[in-house]
């Protein structure tokens, strides 16, 4: 027996439900809104209390008769419930949606019944469920337990507890960062970084974990959770952590089944798969909408403008999407709608084309279009940028300075529908190359986590990625003069290893039967010399090693090992030589690459002191600085200008850095800031003043507040806290300081460190007014040959 | 490799030699055309000039040590261009001469300059042999290391002689005296590191028997702390020594350049005067 008949019938009062039912009621609209839970919003509801929820994202605009600033969970709530009352809303609480049939009736097609038995005719359903009934689970031992939840109720409830937190969503950081200060937490994160959460979170995270406060297993998933502890695989092995309490957040799925049930259909497999749904919102089944998370987006402004949207577009009003004037903006050399750009741009690159549309939205909500004028530089070789790149009109010519200086070489010339700056997406490393406009070229520039989402949910762009990097990884580690289209052939057949840290890849002698690319992670490269063994070499993402063993019968002359875990893309020797038979010219090619190669192992075998020398840069970890300071003391006066210099440069007449630090044979490391490659000074920083620009420049701004962080997180004691002492210009200053007065120190302590001179055109003072050329910076890309250089041999003159 | 071996050092080393190759060339041409040349003749002039501006070229350094926000190259490369132009002017003034070396004022002139040109060029060799030796004698320390620590011994010392007999207070005065550099101690460091009094066992047993027994036990360890000091201060001197080396040449020289300034101005102004140009 039909109970009612209705326009519309909304299921689910969360953000997206409430919003389309406001809409309706304020159009007269006769509708149905119908919630399983006994109160409004459960997804909100359930958020641990006191949780803030963010109004993002800040360039859409919000549209609608419900409410929604950022506030508390509580605050938000709280409004949500007085604006439903005072617009009268009728909710249905206790209904749960248990059947829906579309049926062949024209004028009322769907026949819905609910949990209480209750059976609705709709004109139209808008499903906006959310998912928070059905959490993703970990499918391991003891997940049943009491002790393990997928929600915090209140943070205040727990004290001095272990408690392990697995995600690595908002809500899983979330849950970490509220319990952190008053608990012992341990946060689970199955990649390798935090790619879904909001860059903030991660921050916080990332500076807990730097101070100690919060324990981050990268790389890692739960093996078996038990009354007190849980077990872990990690990339060091099997780790037991306690955890007397447990929250599983890793996000929650669509009930697919119910929905493929109801005639809904799915794009694609696996758990990041999304219902179909048109630009409507309209679902595979015509007259059945889904908004809201159930169709994957979880931003709760962008559900609330769905709820709103999905009202118009059921009456047939034409009504734009919230984000729409922002988009149209962000892509203004294209036509139409922003969806009909957004398809242009799919039919143009195609990187986009497999992409879901919605989360192109998102994309291009993040990405600048940008216009470049002939000879234009892009980007820059060792910058420390990490947006990718896709050319959508024009060429863009490729080329960079080999490794060990010389002169800058074309790689590549590409053209629109191409992409690049896939190095730093992938490995999060500088740039690799030179990037420079042939002609006018428009491009697309998407920050790198946008990108990362994108690739995360799409297959086929990630696999266009992937094989981009191969394929010019190939091109330039083995094949530079060899066409791009037959190094494809070689994509296929490259596999990927991922040794844990400390495994030995290859021994020094073994016989060398592949070539392997660093994708993530950092090796080590050693060869004996005498009865020690000694690193010649340090590798990280990016780099390529073992390419020798790719010719005839030559065993590996060093043994590499990883430092961390890593991946490494491997190319077999015996598909090489397939190739190489198909393509004999390749052959040389190959010969012509590695014959510097040979030679570097000659002269390192030629001079093992050097070899000493590099493997104490490493021991000391001088590595991992990008520009290190480095004085030759064969050649260091001690005349001291490289200090004065510091000192003079710097408004606050305070050097940067002293001439005290690591000696390793003739060579000093002072102790001055390295500009490390993951620079863990940035991580603490409470007003955020320490920042990095392209350049790779690690600088400290002037809204330092002098707590010290930074230099208490610095391993190397390389940030110094000071009290600026302001230097006076012009000629009483010039006079003051030659007879030896000094301005007095200011009482506020801040920190300082060297900032490479950044502004200063001449570059780092203390290089440019060496007068001997004792100092210098130490590039990574030319440790060996800077070191073979430098280091004098016993009983030379060098 | 030392501060005459690097790239930049190689690259001027050819320009210089270039330079020196040329300058002699013009003189040898000019003597063919002004056969009777000298200070005042147009060929002489011309070198007198040429001379004046390389002086001028040469004070610059100084100036580009300390402007440390300059654009204009490093100042690597401008120690090279100063030292081969130290050597150009010394020739370019020779040259000026026309080997007639009557006039008292420009003898003293080129009698400075010669300084100035002798004085760096024991500069260069200084700065070339010395950075070696002294980073020998520091590998282990570096001066505010050693001095820091000198310190702590010192205050060790003063507290274990504190409230001891008079004899123990001048075994430690004595002790203290010969760690103590005395007047010109950083001057006299250039003949020679001091050779310090015998601290061996002989001299120990001697010390300890001036004491009364009861106060042996703390001598000893007075001594043992002593014997530290006086080895630190040895590490301390001996680079020292070497550091002093690498200064004490441009005690000479720059004071030397800033008269020679002077001396060229007065030269100018009076063979400009009285000489009717």
């Amino acid at each position: 027996m039909t109970e009612g008949r209705y326009e519309l019938v909304i299921v689910g009062a969360g953000p997206g439900g409430l919003a389309a039912a406001a809409h309706a009621r304020a159009l007269g609209v006769a509708y149905r809104l119908l919630e399983r839970s006994s109160h409004l919003a459960d997804t909100v509801f359930c958020y641990q209390a006191g949780k803030p929820v963010m109004a993002e994202p800040a360039l859409v605009p919000a549209r609608s008769e419900l409410p929604f600033v950022a506030g508390s969970r509580e605050s938000v709530l709280e409004a949500w419930q007085r604006s439903a009352a005072q617009q009268g809303l009728a909710i249905s609480f206790g209904s749960e949606l248990s059947g829906l049939v579309r049926r062949a009736d024209p004028e009322w097609p769907f026949l819905l019944t609910t949990s209480q038995g209750e059976e609705l005719e709709a004109r139209h359903v808008v499903l906006a469920l959310g998912t928070q009934g059905n959490p993703r689970r970990l499918g391991v031992p003891g997940e049943d337990l009491s002790h393990v939840a997928t929600r915090l109720a209140d943070p205040k409830a727990h004290q001095g507890e272990d408690i392990l937190v697995v995600g690595a969503g908002d809500s899983a950081l979330e849950i970490a960062l509220a319990l952190a200060p008053a608990n012992r937490v341990s946060l689970v994160v199955r990649a390798a970084e935090i790619v879904r959460a909001k860059e903030s979170l991660e921050q916080q995270v990332l500076s807990l974990a730097a101070g100690g406060r919060l324990k981050v297993f990268f790389s890692s998933q739960v093996a078996e959770l038990k009354a007190e502890e849980a077990r872990l695989k990690t990339p060091e092995g099997e780790v037991v952590v306690a955890a007397r309490r447990v929250f599983v957040k890793i996000g929650a799925d669509p009930p697919r089944r119910q929905l493929e049930s109801w005639g809904v259909a799915f794009r694609g497999e696996g758990r990041d798969a999304r219902p179909v749904v048109d630009s409507r919102y309209q679902s595979s089944v015509p007259g059945l909408y889904l908004i809201g998370a159930v169709a994957g987006q979880d931003l709760i402004k962008l559900a609330i403008n769905q709820g709103y949207e999905v009202v118009e577009h059921i009456l047939g009003r034409p009504i734009d999407p919230a984000d729409e004037a922002v988009l149209v903006a962000r892509l203004p050399f294209w036509t139409g709608k922003a969806a009909e750009r957004i398809e242009s741009l799919q039919d143009e690159i195609p990187l986009f084309a497999e992409a879901d549309p919605g989360l192109l939205r998102e994309l291009f909500l993040a990405a600048e279009v940008k216009s470049y004028g002939d000879g234009e530089e892009i980007l820059a070789q060792n910058d420390y940028t990490s947006t990718f790149l896709v050319i959508t009109e024009g060429k863009v010519a490729i080329s960079a300075v080999p490794e060990g200086g010389g002169a800058e070489k074309p790689l590549a010339t590409l053209s629109a529908g191409n992409f690049f700056g896939e190095m730093g997406l992938i490995s999060g490393r500088r740039r690799n190359a030179t990037a420079r406009a042939q002609g006018a070229v428009r491009l697309v520039e998407i920050p790198r986590k946008a990108m990362l989402r994108l690739l995360a949910s799409s297959p086929g762009a990630r696999r266009m990625v992937d094989q981009a990097f191969l394929v010019r990884a190939f091109e330039r580690d083995l094949f530079p003069n060899t066409p791009e289209s037959q190094l494809w052939e070689l994509v296929g057949k490259a596999t990927v290893e991922r040794p844990d840290r400390g495994a030995t890849l290859f021994r020094e002698g073994d016989p060398g039967d592949a070539f392997y690319l660093i994708r993530s992670g950092m090796l080590r490269i050693a060869k004996r010399s005498g009865d020690r063994e000694i690193v010649v070499a340090y590798l990280v993402a990016g780099n390529s090693f073992g390419e020798t063993a790719l010719l005839d019968g030559t065993r590996r002359t060093a043994t590499v090992s990883a430092i961390f875990p890593s991946e490494l893309i491997r190319l077999s020797k015996a598909d090489c030589d397939a190739f190489l038979a198909r393509h004999p010219e390749a052959r040389a090619d190959l010969e012509a690459r590695l014959e510097p190669l040979r030679l570097a192992n000659l002269v390192l075998d030629a001079t093992p002191r050097a070899g000493e020398v590099l493997h104490d840069l490493i021991r000391h970890e001088v590595v991992m600085g990008t520009d290190a300071l480095l004085i030759d003391n064969h050649k260091c006066v001690r005349c001291n200008n490289c200090v004065r210099a510091c000192e003079s440069v710097h408004a606050d007449g305070q050097a940067r850095l002293s001439l005290s630090g690591i000696e390793l044979a003739n060579l000093l490391v002072p102790n001055s800031c390295w500009q490390c490659a993951d620079p863990l000074c940035m991580l603490d920083c409470p007003p955020d003043a320490i920042v990095r620009n392209a350049r790779g420049e690690v600088s400290i701004k002037s809204n330092c507040i002098g707590c010290g962080n930074c230099a208490r997180n610095c391993p190397y004691g390389n940030i110094f806290m000071v009290h600026p002492r302001p230097r006076e210009g012009g000629l009483a200053g010039f006079l003051a300081r030659l007879f030896g007065a000094t301005a007095p120190a200011s009482e506020r302590e801040v920190a300082v460190k060297c900032d490479l001179c950044s502004g200063l055109p001449s570059g780092p003072a203390c290089v440019a007014s060496c007068p001997t050329g004792a100092a210098l910076r130490l590039d990574p890309r030319t440790y060996r040959e800077t070191v073979e250089r430098l280091v004098d041999r016993p009983g030379g003159r060098g | 490799m030392s501060f005459l071996g690097g790239s930049a050092a190689r690259r001027w080393r050819f320009g210089g030699l270039a330079l020196l190759g040329l300058a002699v060339a013009a003189w040898l041409l000019q003597r063919r055309l002004e056969p009777a040349s000298h200070g005042g003749s147009p060929g002489g002039l011309a070198w007198g000039i040429l001379a004046t501006l390389l002086i001028l070229a040469l004070v610059a350094f100084g100036w580009r040590k300390r402007a440390y926000r300059s654009r204009l190259g490093k100042l690597e490369g401008w120690l090279q261009v100063h030292l081969w132009l130290g050597l150009l002017v010394l020739l370019a003034v020779l040259f000026h001469t026309g080997w007639r070396f009557q006039d008292r004022l420009a003898l003293t002139t080129l009698g400075v300059m010669a300084l100035v040109v002798a004085s760096g060029l024991v500069g260069a060799f200084l700065y070339a042999l010395l950075p070696r030796f002294l980073t020998a004698a520091s590998s282990r320390r570096t001066p505010a290391e050693a001095s820091a620590q000198l310190n702590q011994q010192a205050q060790a010392m003063a507290l274990l002689a504190s409230g001891r007999s008079p004899a123990f207070q001048r075994v430690f005065q004595g002790l203290l005296d010969e760690a103590t550099p005395g007047r010109f101690a950083g001057w006299r460091l250039l003949a020679g590191r001091p050779r310090r009094a015998e601290a061996g066992e002989h001299a120990w047993s001697r010390k300890l028997g001036e004491v009364p027994p009861p106060e042996r036990d703390s001598l000893r360890a007075l001594l043992v702390l002593s014997r530290q000091h006086q080895e630190l201060l040895e590490s301390l001197e001996a680079q020292q020594f070497y550091r002093n080396w690498l200064e004490v040449w441009l005690w000479v020289h720059v004071p030397a350049s800033l008269a020679l300034l002077v001396l060229v101005a007065v030269h100018a102004i009076t063979a400009l005067y009285y000489r009717g140009f």
